[in-house]
């Protein structure tokens, strides 16, 4: 160890912290070199009692006094008895020199009453021998007594041991049975999601359905009103057609060029009729072409009463309808106009009354 | 400026009065330094009783062995603090378990003791947490650096160093108390 090395140690060694082979090399080394560490080792001793001065303050009873002076009161009787004996001891030799003249005499006695304490202490050794048997025979039954106990003891220790194994068996079985039921519960979560899942798509098709069937049937009322519509629309002509007072004026191609033929049906009271064509060419709606009735009376101007279209074989009725009024109708004639009509007659007259 | 504590000038002729069989010079030596010394047994026992008992064990030694001591190689506080230190380590160290050492007691302390030492309580007080814990282990524990690197579960190198590196630190700052090791001196 070098003086370096050891500087490093110390502030280890005077707190007690350095331990091991450092310690022992430590202390060699200061043992060693005793002048030259002893005064270094001195002032980081003086740190170390500094942490000691750190403690708490604190005050001990009063008590540990009078113990401490009763302590040293004992101590001192002890040393003074020491001291007596140590005193009596010189005494001791000036009687040995007396007793050496009556060496032969007391070699005597002493023999005399070394044969008796002998025998004595035969005695003595006969009667701790049998003690001792006697002791031993009760030690060797506290033994069986204790091999005894062992023995339970080793007993109740298996006993718990083999309920520990069957307590460990049956908690590993009903770990198993609930790992197996957890198990089934998540195959059956997974099946009652798969039919979820189903009974989702299922759900889906059957709102598309639905919502189709309901589409259909508004398309299907719409077309029961128009039919309805339609009904109450041809009641009225059937009605209307089928009074006595109905006035029946024929039509014809002024040129007699067509095989286009028409009635009109005129009620006179009524002011309204109905007029109804046949093998026309086609004038269908939604083109740029309509079929127009014209009214006159007299020499008055002919009066617009409707448009109306056929259908693609050349067939179509058309209801009587003017925002004049009507006094008379004498004469009916058809014209082709612009698609929505006109005030006055422009296109050509296809159709006229005699 | 000197780094021993406070040992009071006629400490020396108290020992060797001591050494002579005087119990009233006996009573003023306890009387001096049984609180500190007390204190001390108290932070490593953790125990008024253990504490009380080292106390009581060490003042009757200090009265056996008083012609033992060695001025040349220490100063008389010192010897009485190293005597106290070992005891109450020896009894700690006999406990089924070694408890580390606890605050001290909470009965009430005479004015006189609790001013006692403030500026080396200032300056072991100073010290960094991580240095200061440490040293108190194995001071006030009694716990060698492998012990300690093993309780706080820090490496042996780091322990050394924080060690060394406080109790220098220490000796600077006590160092630097110039006078103040005297208050609270011995009365």
């Amino acid at each position: 160890m070098t003086h370096e090395r050891f500087r490093e140690l110390l502030p280890l060694y005077v707190i007690g912290a350095l331990d091991g082979d450092e310690l022992r090399e430590f202390e060699r080394y200061a043992a060693e070199n005793r002048p030259a560490c002893e005064l270094e080792t001195t002032g980081f001793q003086a740190v170390a009692d500094n942490i000691a001065l750190s403690a708490p303050p604190a005050m001990p009873s009063r008590a540990v006094f009078h113990r401490v002076m009763a302590g040293i009161e004992e101590t001192d009787r002890g040393a003074t008895r020491v001291r007596a004996a140590e005193r009596r001891e010189p005494e001791r030799h000036g009687f040995s020199a007396l007793a050496i003249r009556w060496v032969p005499w007391m070699s005597a006695v002493v023999l005399a009453v070394l044969v008796v304490m002998l025998n004595s202490q035969l005695q003595k050794a006969s009667n701790q021998l049998g003690a001792a048997t006697t002791r031993n025979t009760e030690l060797a039954s506290q033994d069986t007594d204790q091999q005894s106990r062992l023995t339970a003891l080793n007993g109740q220790i298996a006993e718990l041991t083999a309920q520990v194994a069957a307590q460990s068996r049956e908690f590993k079985e009903q770990s198993d049975q609930l790992r197996n039921q957890n198990n089934q519960q998540k195959q059956d979560i997974e099946a009652l999601q798969n039919v979820n899942n189903h009974l989702a798509a299922e759900k889906q098709e059957l709102q598309r359905i639905t919502d189709d069937l309901r589409q259909k049937l508004d398309r299907d009322d719409a077309q029961v009103a128009a039919l309805e519509k339609k009904l109450t629309e041809q009641n009225a002509l059937l009605q209307l057609v089928t009074d006595p007072a109905i006035r029946v004026a024929p039509l014809a191609d002024p040129k007699g060029q067509s095989k286009a033929i028409a009635k009109v049906y005129w009620h006179d009271v009524k002011k309204t009729g109905l007029l109804v064509v046949s093998n026309l060419a086609p004038v269908v709606q939604g083109k740029d072409k309509c079929l127009q009735l014209w009214i006159s009376c007299g020499n008055d101007k002919p009066v617009p009463a409707g448009i109306g279209w056929t259908d693609a074989a050349g067939h179509g009725v058309l209801q009587i309808k003017s925002e004049n009024p009507i006094i008379c109708a004498d004469k009916f004639a058809v014209t082709l106009e612009r698609a929505g009509g006109v005030p006055v007659a422009e296109g050509p007259m296809i159709l006229i009354s005699p | 400026v000197s780094l021993h504590p406070s040992t009071a000038p006629d400490d020396i002729a108290l020992l060797r009065a001591v050494a002579s069989r005087d119990e009233d010079t006996f009573q003023r030596l306890y009387e001096r330094y049984a609180a500190p010394l007390f204190a001390l047994a108290l932070r490593i026992l953790g125990d008024r009783a253990d504490a009380e008992d080292v106390l009581e064990e060490m003042f009757i030694q200090v009265w056996r062995t008083a012609g033992a001591f060695d001025e040349r190689r220490g100063q008389p506080l010192g010897w009485l603090i190293m005597l106290t230190r070992s005891r109450a380590i020896d009894r700690l160290r006999s406990r089924p378990t070694r408890a580390r050492a606890t605050e001290a007691g909470t009965l009430p302390v005479p004015e006189s003791a609790a001013e006692s030492y403030p500026a080396i309580r200032r300056a072991v007080g100073s010290l960094p947490e991580e240095q200061r814990s440490l040293i108190e282990l194995a001071y006030f524990g009694g716990l060698t650096q492998s012990e300690i690197a093993r309780r706080v579960g820090q490496p042996l190198d780091t322990v050394r160093t924080r060690i060394c590196t406080g109790m220098i630190r220490l000796r600077e700052q006590l160092g630097e108390t110039t006078g103040t090791q005297r208050e609270g001196a011995a009365r």
